[in-house]
């Protein structure tokens, strides 16, 4: 959403309407612009023995759900925020996954 | 002698006239707005009878229950939080300021309120300095009355009180006549100023109310201007202390129709949404799903961070906003 200048002077941000002129800069969605976020999620991955005598790096969780909700928040918080949307899907490491071993490296 | 004194008396009549006429300022028909032909409200009753519209309400049922649940109805209660705003903006903002000549809720006059009742109450501007005075002190008493309420709902005084101001605050709002008759007109010195016996809408011809017995088709009734009287183009500068609230007009302008959009805001505000009169925006659902084309894609990806194992889930997140301003505005 813009971010309204303190008094059309400098870079501090005015929050009152009264003391409310010029924009510091606008973060909101702007007509029929498209915008795109991306987000990276880690699994979390143990190091374990492996019967070669090796350790080998494995993610014991193979699936998370994931939830994107799409927010709208008046006074740029959660006060009276208004849920728009919500996505919801579990993905899988091994939905298209072939069986590996990834080995954490040789042994001195 | 009687000679001299028709004179004197022609040369009042002339003074008095000339000095109407500067009062009323220029253009032909302003003495007919409803503010002219009734003169300013003297107290806050009188501007709420000045601008009163039950007696729309029994031609126009759907559109007045449609409106009562709009923000319109509420401009400067809103739910309590816009009241709690307004006396902020005047603590904080024109009671502060060295230069605004208001040290106390007496200094205060309409031109101080205007930074927000341009918008939230253009019909103040058609009353006296002394209801500004009355609209602070209302508020303040409102405020006082409400904060000892929440904390001692036993406290009937209180309780009473703060809810009759809280009546007498929502009673002031952007009704039928201010987008049908007083703001229905914007550009007054070609198409006219809006006539306090008219009603302003599609057509032209006569309106079965004893008050308003006219209407006339208003060239901007369905034109996106007719919002941005309030809407917003950014700073207010015509005002000797610019304030800045809404900019959805100024985006609307700048963005929207820059890249070619036709809609206007009454085209998804009111028709395409079916809203109508209630006119909400971010808070109902028909609305929040016309502004924005929302779309994910996740997946799996086995990501190797030098030699350690990273795996992870990517989601791509797409969004177009269909609206015709930014979101949100502010």
């Amino acid at each position: 959403m813009p971010t309204p200048a303190l008094m059309a002077r400098g870079n501090n941000m005015g929050r009152g309407p009264y003391e409310k002129s010029g924009i510091l800069e606008d973060t909101a969605l702007h007509p029929g612009h498209k915008v795109q976020e991306r987000f990276e999620i880690y699994f979390p991955v143990d190091e374990v023995d492996t019967p070669d005598g090796k350790t080998a790096q494995v993610a014991e969780e193979r699936s998370m759900d994931v939830t994107v909700q799409l927010w709208y928040k008046p006074f740029g918080n959660m006060q009276q925020a208004e849920l728009w949307r919500e996505w919801e899907q579990t993905i899988s490491l091994d939905d298209k996954a072939k069986p590996t071993t990834y080995y954490s490296g040789n042994k001195e | 002698m009687k000679s001299l004194k028709i004179i004197s008396l022609t040369a009042m009549v002339l003074c008095l006239s000339a000095s109407l006429a500067f009062a009323l300022g220029a253009g032909v028909g302003r003495d007919g707005t409803i503010a002219a032909k009734k003169g300013k409200a003297e107290s806050l009753q009188q501007l709420i009878d000045m601008y009163d519209v039950s007696s729309c309400v029994g031609c126009h049922p759907n559109n007045h229950e449609e409106w009562d649940e709009s923000p319109h109805a509420r401009s400067i209660y809103g739910t309590g939080r816009a009241a709690a705003t307004m006396i902020t903006a005047m603590k904080n903002g024109f009671m502060s300021w060295d230069y605004s000549g208001v040290e106390s809720t007496k200094d205060i006059k309409i031109e101080h309120w205007m930074g927000c009742m341009k918008c939230h109450l253009p019909q103040l501007a058609d009353a006296t300095d002394a209801v500004a005075v009355e609209l602070a002190d209302t508020l303040l008493e409102w405020y006082d009355n409400a904060i000892a309420a929440a904390n001692n709902p036993k406290d009937k005084k209180a309780v009473e009180t703060s809810t009759r101001l809280a009546e007498t605050l929502t009673s002031l709002n952007i009704n039928c006549l201010i987008c049908h008759n007083r703001n229905a007109i914007v550009h007054k010195w070609t198409d006219g100023y809006p006539q306090h016996d008219t009603v302003y809408g599609f057509n032209n011809g006569g309106h079965m109310d004893d008050q308003f017995s006219k209407s006339k088709r208003s060239l901007i009734m369905n034109e996106a201007i007719l919002c941005g009287q309030c809407h917003g183009l950014g700073p207010n500068l015509e005002l000797d202390n610019p304030t800045q609230c809404a900019t959805a007009y100024g985006s609307y302008l700048w963005a929207y129709k820059a890249g070619g959009g036709q809609e206007t805001c009454q085209d998804c505000h009111m028709k395409k949404s079916g809203l109508g009169h209630k006119m909400v925006s971010y808070s109902n659902k028909t609305m929040q799903e016309m502004a924005v084309d929302f779309e994910v894609q996740a997946y799996a990806s086995q990501w190797l961070d030098g030699s350690i194992l990273r795996p992870k889930t990517i989601v791509n997140v797409s969004m177009v906003n269909r609206a015709g301003h930014g979101i949100p505005d502010g």
